[in-house]
């Protein structure tokens, strides 16, 4: 526990830090928002699609599927702002064998190579975008939401996020092995966009697969379909077992790739 | 004009070095094509008619293969080079060198995109003819694929001279950061490099035809997958040789006030 807690405080000190330094460099920070906005116009023409067709996708009305886009923005921002910016630069701290930095510090270095930096900009911007179409989508519908929808709302997200966390981690460990993984990570990152709509376009085979094996359904579809009240007893229980189940074979992945890292500066 | 020849020579040797990555980008279409697939599946369904913006189910997925692939095989990066270039001082040697930096761009990225060109072109048809095997109902004719020919090199160029334009930005802003980024995600959206541009209603798209942008993607594509008509393609071909025309001027504008403030710091 006390570990948990310095590697908190610790965390709290790194995301100061990044902002400090963005600030200092602020057209880093407004491009970021820049970048931000760009891609939420790419995203919002799907949703000018459904709303101008008007019509229900798989018997989900398009105010359905702004709440579905809403989070789907809401779990971009942790992971644009807080996983990827990290994941992806695992491989050229590899290569350089800044690495060696890290082992020799007294906190995990799984820790400290995966949260090290933040970006406040892309993390607030993708937030405050999806939770203002989640709001409108919910009020469309006249849908109430009380305190534990919030809550539970919120208890998905963040299952949602480790499961993304975890997910997007795997391939990188590879890093240690084979050093470059570039355009690995260039694929990867692609498949975030499949929740860019609900899953429930897909069929029912991907559906299973998205949900059950390589579980990126869950990260941004369980919470809306908790808000929306439309989530299965068995869902709401998987969004729970496999975000531990998923945190802890990446770690135990990480662990043991990790043993396979030979510095590479020396 | 030899110089140019090498550094067209440069820049396929460049695309051949690299082309894990760039078969990579290709396959990532995979993702948003699929999205689309079902999406257009849904809505076609429940929609009544058959025809959604003007299109069939069959034309739709067709524009939606086609312009993945297509602004994926047009996709620069020349524009951080380039601002490397200007911010560290690696222009300084070709200012004092007889070679036309913009020249010298154009061609390493043709020749980049000569590397890859024949094998993008054959993938587009192999996706193609996927559609056409499910629709039953072959979505492109010869005389559209053979026109498409010469206006993808137009596309070509075209695209290299919007993204010289957006490079020499860094001749003016002392941080980049992801403005590039930013502004290409804008271009692919205006482009038609996702949807076609019909879907902004009647007014917004008129204006979009008359941009540069619909001129690299959206144009192309509907010229292959044939619901540009006659008048349209004629048109468009207009269109799009004055956009290279006038993209040509803006960038040999930009570059000559550019190098008033280059400072060649680090160089």
């Amino acid at each position: 526990m006390r570990e948990v807690k310095k590697h908190l405080i610790l965390w709290g000190l790194l995301i100061r830090n990044s902002l400090m330094s963005q600030l200092e460099y602020r057209a880093n920070f407004y491009s970021g928002i820049a970048m931000e906005l760009g891609y939420f116009l790419a995203k919002i023409v799907y949703l000018l699609v459904i709303y101008q067709t008007n019509v229900p996708i798989n018997g989900l009305t398009p105010d359905e599927v702004l709440v579905f886009f809403g989070t789907y923005m809401v779990a971009t921002g942790p992971y644009a702002g807080m996983f990827m910016i990290n994941l992806f630069g695992i491989s050229h701290q590899v290569q350089t064998g800044e690495l060696d930095l890290l082992l020799v510090k007294p906190v995990s270095t799984q820790f400290m190579l995966t949260l090290k930096r933040s970006d406040l900009a892309l993390l607030t911007t993708d937030v405050l975008l999806g939770l203002a179409a989640v709001s409108v989508g919910l009020s469309r519908m006249a849908i109430s939401v009380g305190v534990l929808d919030v809550l539970g709302y919120l208890g998905y997200l963040i299952s949602g996020s480790l499961i993304a966390y975890s997910m997007f981690l795997l391939p990188q460990v590879l890093a240690f092995r084979l050093v470059k993984t570039n355009a690995l990570t260039g694929l990867v990152d692609s498949s975030w966009d499949f929740n860019n709509l609900p899953m429930g376009i897909y069929n029912r085979l991907i559906q299973q697969i998205g949900v059950f094996i390589v579980p990126i359904f869950v990260i941004t579809n369980f919470p809306a379909l908790f808000l929306l009240r439309k989530l299965s007893l068995l869902y709401a229980v998987w969004g729970i077992v496999g975000a531990i189940i998923w945190l802890f074979v990446s770690s135990l992945l990480f662990q043991s790739e990790l043993k396979q890292y030979q510095s590479a500066s020396s | 004009m030899r110089k140019y020849y090498y550094a067209l020579g440069l820049g396929i040797q460049e695309t051949m070095a690299y082309r894990a990555d760039f078969w990579l980008g290709i396959v990532s279409a995979v993702f948003p094509i699929a999205i689309q697939v079902f999406m257009w599946q849904a809505l076609y369904q429940g929609v009544e008619g058959s025809h959604l913006y003007g299109r069939t189910h069959a034309q739709m997925l067709a524009y939606a293969v086609s312009a993945s692939l297509l602004w994926r095989l047009l996709k620069t990066g020349f524009e951080y080079e380039i601002n490397d270039d200007i911010k560290n001082g690696g222009l300084s040697k070709y200012v004092i060198r007889p070679i036309a930096y913009p020249s010298y761009r154009l061609s390493c990225f043709l020749g980049q995109k000569a590397a890859v060109l024949l094998s993008g072109i054959a993938l587009i048809a192999v996706a193609l003819l996927c559609v056409g095997l499910y629709f039953q109902a072959s979505p492109v004719s010869l005389p559209r694929a053979m026109l498409f020919v010469p206006i993808l090199i137009g596309a070509l160029v075209l695209n290299f001279f919007i993204f010289f334009c957006v490079g020499m930005w860094a001749f003016w802003l002392s941080e980049i950061g992801f403005i590039f980024e930013a502004v290409r995600i804008v271009i692919v959206v205006l482009s038609g490099g996702i949807f076609p541009l019909e879907i902004f209603g009647d007014a917004v798209c008129r204006v979009l035809k008359l941009l540069p942008f619909n001129y690299a993607v959206g144009f192309p594509v509907d010229v292959l997958v044939g619901t540009a008509s006659r008048s349209a393609i004629l048109t468009g071909i207009m269109l799009q040789l004055f956009w290279i025309g006038m993209m040509i001027l803006i960038s040999h504008g930009l570059w000559n006030l550019g190098k008033k403030k280059y400072l060649a710091a680090g160089g």
